[in-house]
Parts: C-alpha cells; structure tokens; sequence
C-alpha cells in the first residue's frame, strides 16, 4: 500500500508521529494554558475612559451569547463596577451586540454608560469602528476585556489607531481538561494564522 | 497550572484497554508481534492522511473565503473554517483513501 511511496509513507509516519505528540503535548499537558497567557500578557486593571469588549463568537438563535462572549461581558460589568471607566463599548456582530446591551443594562449598568458599536465583520473593521465612535468623545486610555489568545491582534490594532491600550484579559488561566486544552491549542493556532496574515498585509 | 491527578484517568484506561487487547491478540487470536509493528505504522500513515487532508481542506476553505469576499463583496468569515467537524471530515477522507489503498494490494 502506501509502502509503495517509499520516502512519502516514511514523510506520512513522521506527520502522524508529530500528530500523536501534538494530541498527547496538548492534551496532558500546561502546554496551551501557558501559551494563551503568554498570549494575554499581564493584567493592566487600572483607570480609562472607556471599557472595551470586541466580539467573541456571537450569540446563538436563541440571542445567546457564547460562553467565551458572556464571560467578555460580564468581565466588563465587573470592571465598570468598581468605576474604572465610566463607559463600556460592546462590539461585534449585531445579535451579539444588543445581547450584550441587554444583558448589561438587566445587570444595572445605565443604558448611557453603554455604547454599542455596530457594523463590524472582523477584529480590523471592529478597530476602524470603534475610532469613528471614541475619537469625537475625546476617548484614548481603553482598557481592552479579550481573551488572552485575541488580546496581541486587537491590541495591536487599537494601538495602530491611537488607542492607549490596558489589557484585561478574561480567563487568563485557561481550561483545565483534555478536550478543552486541545481546543483551545486550535484556536491559538487559528488566532496565530490570522496574526501572520494581518502582518502579511499590513494591517498592523 | 499544575496536572490534576484525575486527568490520569483517561490515559490509564487507554493503556489498560490496550494491554487486555494484547493478550487478546496474542493468547486467543495468535497474532504475532511482528504485525503489531506493521499496524502501528499504518496508523501514523492514516494520521498523516488526516493531517494531509486537514490541511488541503483548510487551504482550499481560506481560497474560497478569500475568493467570495473578492467577487461577491459580501462577508464570509474565516472562523467558519475553525470547526472540529471539517477534522472529523477529514479523518474519513483519509480512512477512505488509505482502504482504497490496501483494496489496491
């Protein structure tokens, strides 16, 4: 069979070797947790004029938002509780957005102190959005709620804009089960690929 | 950060499904260990396959991503690609090839 190939089923082996090390590194080991904090960088939780939270997943039919986007926002309500910033901005699709604003506002934030920025596909446009809404406001100092793998690209990104950037990265720690470490080492590498391709065109 | 001792519990029943199998193979089937060697290489083949086909499947999804925004203007996002099943997908692809493969024999 692929013996025939001779080089290319040796080739073959050596990728599925490096498969089953991937799958057991990733899965058994800190390997992914380390890297999403790395990714993250330290926690910057201090004063700024506005708190932002760009799309993460959506929401679903339902008007749900995902896990990774409820965490998102429910680390910006913390925030803007303890009156580090008067303003929380709320990015990302539309469903999401307002599902946002409605679970914000159900958790007592005023519906003035809440700004939802609407009308982004990707992290860039999401960059270009959020500069049209906080530059008239006089806005500069944000402190950025993502999740630790996002937060080097979109930080990027605002800084490009002008944005004097503080991270608050939400669940820094990363999860803490096989399957969940596996996933979470994909979407690092999905997050790294859109990096690369972000440099690669000059985006930031 | 430090490995939670119950996380053993997934690789210690894979071992010890692995070694019943062994004795199965070896006391009531009679295989010989020899093939053992040779099974073991065809499923880093398959895996390779995967991988293979993984990565064609993602190439051609971000071509057609990137295609689609060019010519029709509209927003399709890259993260559709992010999705276990295009690997479950995948694995079928190279399972399928592979036994083409050994039919070929």
């Amino acid at each position: 069979m692929l013996a025939r190939l001779g080089w290319g089923a040796r080739l073959l082996r050596a990728i599925g070797g490096v498969t089953v090390a991937i799958i057991l590194v990733g899965g058994f080991t800190p390997l992914a947790n380390v890297v999403n904090a790395r990714m993250g960088g330290p926690s910057q939780i201090a004063p700024a004029e506005a708190i932002i939270v760009p799309g993460r997943g959506g929401a679903d039919v339902d008007e749900v938002l995902t896990n990774r986007s409820m965490r998102r926002t429910l680390r910006a309500i913390g925030l803007y509780r303890r009156s580090l910033a008067p303003l929380i901005v709320f990015s990302g699709d539309g469903g999401e957005v307002d599902a946002r604003v409605r679970l914000a506002r159900g958790l007592g934030v005023p519906g003035d102190h809440i700004l939802a920025a609407h009308g982004a596909n990707t992290t860039r446009e999401e960059a270009a959005v959020l500069e049209r809404l906080l530059r008239p406001r006089g806005v500069a100092r944000v402190l950025l709620v993502a999740d630790p793998i996002d937060m080097p690209r979109t930080r990027a990104l605002l800084q490009r804009r002008g944005f004097t950037v503080l991270g608050a990265p939400s669940a820094s720690s990363g999860p803490g089960d096989p399957e969940s470490r596996l996933s979470l080492l994909r979407d690092i590498g999905t997050e790294l690929s859109a990096y690369a391709y972000y440099r690669l065109r000059g985006w930031m | 950060m430090d490995m939670d001792p119950q996380e053993l519990l997934l690789p210690g029943v894979v071992v010890a499904t692995s070694v019943a199998a062994f004795i199965i193979g070896r006391r009531m089937l009679r295989l010989r260990p020899a093939g053992l060697g040779r099974a073991l290489a065809r499923t880093l083949e398959t895996l390779g396959l995967l991988m293979l086909f993984a990565v064609l499947n993602m190439a051609l999804g971000v071509t057609f991503v990137l295609a689609w925004r060019g010519i029709s203007g509209e927003f399709l996002s890259f993260y559709l690609l992010n999705d276990a099943v295009l690997g479950i997908l995948s694995l079928v692809e190279a399972l399928i090839f592979q036994w083409w493969w050994v039919g070929g024999d």
